[in-house]
C-alpha cells in the first residue's frame, strides 16, 4: 500500500466530520464565522483550506443544522452569528455516539493488534 | 501608501478568481460567498497585524490559509443542491418526449387522427419551442402525412369525378378499345403537382429537424 492511500482516507475523514466539529463548537454557544474558523483552524490536521468552511456553513444552515443572526460588533460592521438547532443538536449526538463506537472499534484492531504481532513471526508463542 | 494599494490589489485578486471559479453558482449564493470570504480576510488579516504581521506578508498568509479559491468554489458547487448549479445544456439533448411529439406531428395523423392532436398537445405544452415554431408546426402538419393522404385523396376524387369516360360501341365488335375521356374543369401540369407533392412531403421533414434542432433550453433566456 502507498502512503498515498493513507493520505487519501485522511481526507475523505476529514471531509467526513468536518461538519460535525462546526457542530461541536457551535453546541458550546453562538460564534461567528471568522472565530468558528479560527476555533477549528487550531485542531492540528482538521482544516486544509479554512475557506472551505464557508460553502459548509451555508449548506449547513440550509439543511437546518444552524441559524443566523446579524448581531453589532464593537468593531466595524455587525457581523453574522451562527447557532445550533434542535436538528443540528440532535444531528450532533446522534454523530458522536456512532462515532465513539467507530473509533473504539478501530482503535482496538490497530492498537490492540499489535500485540500479538510481535510473536507473530516466529509463529512459536507458546500460550 | 504603497503597500495599502498591494494589499488591496492581493485581496482583489482572490476574491476575482474566486467569483471566476464560482461563476456557475447561483448569483446571490456565489455573492454571499464571495462577502463571507471577504469579511474573514478583513478580520483575519487584523488579527495578523495585531500579532505583529503588518503589510502585505499580513495578507499573504491570510490568503494562504483560505487556501485557493478554486478549492472554496469547488467546495461550493459540490454543497450546492444540483438543481441550483447552472451546467450548460448538452447541444443535442433531445429527449423521448421531443422525438414522441414530432413523430405523433408527422404520422400521429394515421392512428385515426388522434395521435396529431396528441401531438399538438405536446408541442405546446413543451417548454422547449417558442410560439412561432409551434405555429409552424402545427399548420405545416394538418393532421401530418394522414393530411397529405386526405388531400392526395380529395385531389383523386375531384379528378375521377371529373371526368367523363366514354368507351366506344367497337369494342364489341373485338375492334382495339378507344376510350376517349374528356376532362372538365381545370386540371394542372404535371410538374406543379409534382412541386406540390415534394412541398408536402419535404416541408414536414424541414420542421422536423428544425425543431429537433432547438436547443433544450429556451433561445429567450
Amino acid at each position: 500500500m502507498e502512503p498515498g492511500d493513507a493520505r487519501n482516507v485522511l481526507t475523505q475523514l476529514r471531509r467526513g466530520t468536518i461538519e460535525y466539529c462546526v457542530l461541536a463548537v457551535l453546541a458550546e454557544g453562538e460564534e461567528y464565522a471568522f472565530e468558528l474558523v479560527r476555533r477549528l483552524s487550531a485542531v492540528d490536521g482538521l482544516v486544509t483550506s479554512e475557506g472551505t468552511i464557508y460553502p459548509l456553513l451555508s449548506r449547513l444552515r440550509r439543511d437546518d443544522m444552524v441559524t443566523t443572526t446579524w448581531q453589532e460588533s464593537d468593531a466595524g460592521p455587525p457581523r453574522k452569528y451562527y447557532r445550533l438547532t434542535p436538528t443540528g443538536r440532535r444531528a450532533l449526538s446522534g454523530f458522536t455516539e456512532e462515532w465513539t463506537r467507530f473509533r473504539d472499534a478501530v482503535d482496538e484492531l490497530l492498537v490492540g493488534g499489535r500485540e500479538p504481532s510481535k510473536g507473530a513471526q516466529g509463529g512459536d508463542r507458546g500460550q | 501608501m504603497d503597500s495599502d494599494a498591494a494589499q488591496k490589489e492581493l485581496v482583489s485578486d482572490y476574491l476575482e478568481r474566486l467569483r471566476a471559479a464560482g461563476s456557475s453558482l447561483p448569483s446571490t449564493r456565489r455573492e454571499e460567498l464571495v462577502a463571507e470570504v471577504r469579511e474573514h480576510i478583513e478580520d483575519a488579516t487584523r488579527a495578523e497585524r495585531e500579532a505583529g504581521n503588518t503589510g502585505a506578508a499580513g495578507v499573504r498568509n491570510v490568503l494562504e490559509r483560505l487556501g485557493p479559491p478554486e478549492d472554496i468554489a469547488r467546495e461550493a458547487l459540490e454543497q450546492e443542491p444540483a438543481a441550483n448549479v447552472h451546467q450548460p445544456p448538452p447541444p443535442q439533448n433531445t429527449n423521448l418526449r421531443d422525438i414522441s411529439t414530432v413523430l405523433l406531428l408527422m404520422f400521429g395523423g394515421l392512428l385515426l387522427g388522434i395521435g396529431w392532436v396528441v401531438g399538438v398537445a405536446l408541442l405546446w405544452s413543451s417548454p422547449r419551442w417558442q410560439t412561432r415554431d409551434k405555429w409552424l408546426a402545427t399548420l405545416v402538419w394538418p393532421f401530418g402525412y394522414a393530411g397529405v393522404f386526405i388531400l392526395g385523396g380529395a385531389m383523386a376524387f375531384v379528378s375521377t369525378s371529373a371526368s367523363v369516360c366514354s368507351s366506344s360501341p367497337a369494342v364489341r365488335a373485338g375492334a382495339p378499345v378507344h376510350e376517349t375521356c374528356t376532362e372538365s374543369g381545370f386540371s394542372l401540369p404535371g410538374w406543379f403537382g409534382f412541386l406540390i407533392f415534394l412541398v408536402i412531403v419535404i416541408a414536414p421533414v424541414l420542421v422536423a429537424v428544425r425543431l429537433l434542432r432547438t436547443p433544450t433550453t429556451p433561445a429567450g433566456n
